[in-house]
């Protein structure tokens, strides 16, 4: 097992100013898609005295505890089946949604329990695959920053005499027009 | 991660890009559509369909539990050697989106997604069965 703190940031300040439950409705609504960050052991009852509040849902595969937030402007959620291991729930992060947020999945993650007061629950699984991803520098899954990019622009000659001029000027010449400018 | 797999024999199927060893899964009764009928349909169909996840509304998936069906419960195992979109499966779930992961592909229905499988087990046991109940192994 893992601390939070040791798997994600050394000092997470507490964000929670960022973080704002969402309804299924708007969650649903953005067509996100939550992939899961880590899975993490704590009672219902600890979850719900820190305000986390879930709704019972259920889908093909069965019923399941799902409480969505809006992290900055990403999807998370904190869902576990009914008939899964008990005291134990997913943490999702809508992983394509923080690339134009430009967020890590994992510091999303962590910003969400630590805003919650959850800094001392254990991590019992985080999803090597993704973390692979974002670990190394240039990854696969972040977006590829560019640096500043410059533009020159210079009309090319057209007409006859523009040609003209251009056959007839001098290698240096620029540079000598400038040197006699001083 | 990985569910109980099987030795290389027992993989299936001709084109080998997008498999996997194959790996054995199972679904428990209690979900949204895991009925005795819908049991029967995967025997005829060989295939396992999905609907809509909660964190996904843009792409169907099919999901399933790791390792063989818990003894005393009922529901069906399976075995498939598709492997599951990276970086969407718990320690518990297994999830194969039809957002082009290779060997998932649109239901039939065009409202689920669906992979091959080959059903190693159908235990029935209870609610509208028979009083002896269906514990099926082909």
């Amino acid at each position: 097992m893992t601390s939070l703190l040791t798997l994600f940031t050394a000092d997470q300040p507490n964000n929670s100013a960022a973080v704002r439950p969402l309804t299924r409705l708007a969650y649903e609504r953005t067509l996100g898609h939550a992939m899961p960050i880590c899975a993490f052991r704590a009672s219902r009852q600890l979850l719900t005295s820190h305000g986390v509040h879930f709704e019972r849902e259920t889908d093909d595969l069965g019923e399941y505890l799902i409480s969505r937030f809006k992290v900055g402007a990403v999807l998370a959620a904190i869902q576990a089946y009914v008939d899964s291991t008990p005291s134990q729930f997913n943490l999702y992060v809508d992983v394509p949604g923080c690339r134009p947020a430009k967020q890590d999945p994992f510091a999303v993650a962590s910003t969400l329990l630590v805003a919650l007061g959850l800094r001392n629950v254990a991590i019992v699984w985080s999803n090597d695959e993704l973390q692979q991803a974002f670990s190394t520098s240039p990854t696969p899954a972040r977006p590829k920053l560019k640096g500043p990019v410059t533009f020159s622009f210079e009309r090319k000659p057209t007409t006859k005499p523009e040609l003209m001029a251009k056959k007839t000027k001098p290698l240096g010449a620029r540079q000598h027009k400038m040197a006699s400018a001083d | 991660m990985a569910g109980e797999t099987l030795p290389a024999s027992s993989a299936r199927g001709k084109d080998q890009s997008h498999q996997m060893a194959t790996t054995i899964y199972h679904r428990k009764v209690g979900g949204r559509n895991q009925t005795l009928d819908t049991a029967l349909r995967q025997i005829h169909t060989r295939e396992i369909w999905g609907g809509l996840s909660a964190n996904n509304q843009a792409a169907f998936a099919v999901k399933a539990l790791r390792g063989p069906l818990p003894s005393n419960t009922d529901g069906v195992e399976f075995e498939t050697d598709v492997a599951p979109t990276p970086g969407c499966s718990t320690p518990a779930e297994i999830f194969w989106y039809n957002d082009g992961t290779p060997g998932v592909s649109l239901a039939s229905d065009g409202n689920h997604a669906a992979i091959p499988v080959k059903i190693r087990l159908v235990r029935y046991t209870q609610n509208n069965i028979p009083p002896v109940g269906i514990d099926w192994i082909p």
